[in-house]
């Protein structure tokens, strides 16, 4: 039920990707309001009219899923610019195995090992010619170790943006002999805002000038392509199950977490009346920032945030606050419950995989919510079992 | 109808040899329903590696690299145009408009644009040309043109507390004024007969019948 879920909603994202940055026919049919679309910083005019090899915009999709006391789970957020952390269910894994075979013989647990294999899929099925290529901003990035385990295990190049170099509306990747190879496929992994400073920030060192050139010729993949964090933008979230229905015409076999839009006059009254018990979020906030929680506010406080929203109804989204299920952890020795997610990964190949794995996460204080790992969360290998 | 002559050269001096040089302009004039380019003659220096696009924004790009050392960069174009062909373009296509109808970095209308918008005496009845036009004219009106108050990186907003700028300047505000009136309006860069230089003015897409892009400062 999740697999189908997760792939539905890939590829609705991705065709509404394929809309914002073509005709538009979403706004223009009045599903999306324009002005979610056009304000949000996550829209990049530079993208407008470019197709992406095969159509494809998303390819490595993590979704982040929390599944309520009631058993039922929710969609928090898609991630679908650079989604990170593949490479630790991966390693804990390996380390399970070791330290206690018997229990992959004996349990039926779906292998995780093919996370590569299906990379390698998704990498070949874009490729315009050449070489796979793994973009790094370097050494220093926190998440270098995935870069280079990553190529390793796909067998793509793993380079840094000096090691590549835009000729004649080409890609080439610079070898160590200094000859040039065709690249055909690039997983970066560095943001929009740094790939090409000539049609980016233009201060970037790390990214390589005129690659989105060559990306607009239809002369190399981008895995991700740029310009999806329109898609998931906090305030277009509200509106990915309708776009199941709008792209797919299909019901949505996955829930997003119960969000209002004050931006709708309804929606603007429920908030009011319930604004205790919700928490509110600023749509152009991120990392969990803007976030403040109705019940936690003084009187003055709401008072204040009130006037705010009503000012600027469109900058935030309320939600309903989701007692989300314990999972427990080892303490100092001891078993307790703690907070946890689950980012599923969904890469679009020939068609939407969905890898047997996924990144669980957990919170290390037992009152938080945040599991993120740059405010102190870790995280466990996921098994998905196979009766 | 006219048949009009440019040429237009742009070079840069760099105090020592540069290398690794990668660069993209913009600065080709386009067909359209307005202007037809007959002859088109493009020399840039060095030219080792050069590739053509259009971007986004239906501007007509040059762009390259040089990895030998060079002291100058030059770039000139040159050819013949008609013009006049038409006093307005059809409105394009409302999907490609949309994003017009929002600020960029520069246009963000801070509080002093939104107090001058208010005003304003635009009339219920007005349509999106007149508006456009009037608001115009009334900034050509309130707006000094001073070279030298502001530079490239002045936003509208901070133009318009300063009351004074260049045609950059015009343009900026314009385009935030239309974006308040809810006209889709954008900044556009180009060439004006007698100037000797490039030109900036703001153009409103004001439906069917396009504001004949009037530069808001001449």
């Amino acid at each position: 039920m999740l697999e189908k879920g997760l792939k539905q909603r890939v590829k609705a994202l991705n065709l509404f990707l394929s809309d914002i940055y073509g005709e538009k026919k979403i706004i223009k049919d009045k599903v999306v309001p324009e002005e979610f679309v056009y304000a949000s910083s996550g829209y990049l005019a530079q993208c407008e009219g470019i197709r992406p090899p095969k159509d494809i915009y998303s390819h490595i999709s993590g979704i982040d899923l929390v599944q309520g006391k009631n058993g039922e789970w929710y969609v928090l957020e898609d991630n679908l610019r650079v989604p990170s952390g593949a490479s630790y269910p991966m390693i804990a894994r390996e380390l399970c195995r070791k330290s206690s075979p018997k229990t992959f013989r004996n349990m039926q647990i779906e292998d995780n090992r093919n996370y590569a294999d299906l990379l390698r899929r998704t990498m070949e099925n874009v490729n315009t010619g050449g070489h796979n290529v793994i973009l790094t901003p370097g050494r220093y990035n926190a998440a270098y170790f995935e870069h280079s385990y990553l190529a390793e295990r796909t067998g793509a190049h793993l380079a840094n943006g000096h090691e590549l170099t835009v000729e004649n509306d080409r890609l080439y990747f610079i070898g160590s002999n200094g000859k040039k190879e065709p690249v055909g496929a690039v997983y970066r992994r560095i943001s929009d805002e740094y790939l090409d400073p000539m049609n980016f920030n233009e201060e970037s060192v790390i990214g390589i000038p005129h690659i989105f050139d060559v990306f607009r010729k239809g002369n190399v993949a981008l895995i991700n392509a740029p310009g999806n964090g329109i898609a998931d933008d906090k305030g277009i979230y509200y509106f990915v199950p309708a776009m199941v229905r709008y792209y797919l015409g299909e019901e949505p076999i996955l829930q997003n977490a119960p969000t209002y839009l004050p931006f709708y006059e309804k929606d603007m009254a429920y908030v009011l009346e319930n604004f205790d018990r919700l928490v509110l979020k600023d749509v152009a906030e991120a990392g969990g920032y803007g976030v403040v929680f109705g019940s936690s506010m003084s009187a003055k406080q709401k008072e204040d945030f009130i006037a705010l929203l009503k000012r600027e109804p469109r900058r935030f989204i309320a939600q309903e606050v989701i007692d989300f299920m314990d999972l427990d952890i080892m303490d100092n020795g001891e078993k307790v419950p703690r907070k946890a997610d689950l980012r599923a990964f969904v890469l679009m190949a020939d068609e939407p995989l969905v890898w047997k794995s996924g990144l669980t996460r957990f919170s290390r204080n037992p009152d938080s919510f945040i599991v993120n790992s740059s405010q102190g969360g870790c995280f466990k290998d996921t098994w998905v079992l196979s009766r | 109808m006219k048949d009009l002559i440019f040429n237009y050269t742009m070079r840069l001096d760099f105090d020592e040899p540069v290398k690794n040089h990668r660069f993209t302009v913009k600065c080709v004039p386009s067909d359209s329903e307005r202007q037809k380019i007959k002859k088109l003659d493009i020399s840039i220096f060095p030219d080792e590696e050069l590739s053509k696009g259009t971007d986004s924004f239906g501007n007509i790009c040059i762009y390259g690299s040089s990895d030998m050392p060079h002291q100058c960069f030059e770039i000139s174009v040159k050819g013949e145009a008609v013009t006049g062909l038409s006093d307005h373009e059809t409105g394009e296509a409302e999907y490609k408009v949309g994003m017009y109808r929002y600020p960029t970095f520069y246009t963000v209308p801070g509080e002093r644009i939104k107090a001058y918008f208010a005003g304003l005496e635009l009339k219920e009845g007005m349509s999106a040309f007149e508006k456009a036009a009037y608001m115009s004219a009334q900034l050509h009106r309130d707006f000094k043109y001073e070279s030298g108050a502001t530079d490239i990186n002045t936003t509208a907003e901070a133009a318009m507390e300063l009351g004074k700028g260049v045609c950059q300047d015009y343009s900026h505000i314009l385009t935030a004024l239309c974006h308040l009136a809810g006209i889709p309006a954008r900044y556009v860069v180009g060439m004006l007969i007698g100037e000797g230089a490039s030109h900036a003015w703001g153009r409103c897409m004001t439906g069917g019948c396009g504001m004949p892009s009037t530069p808001p400062m001449t």
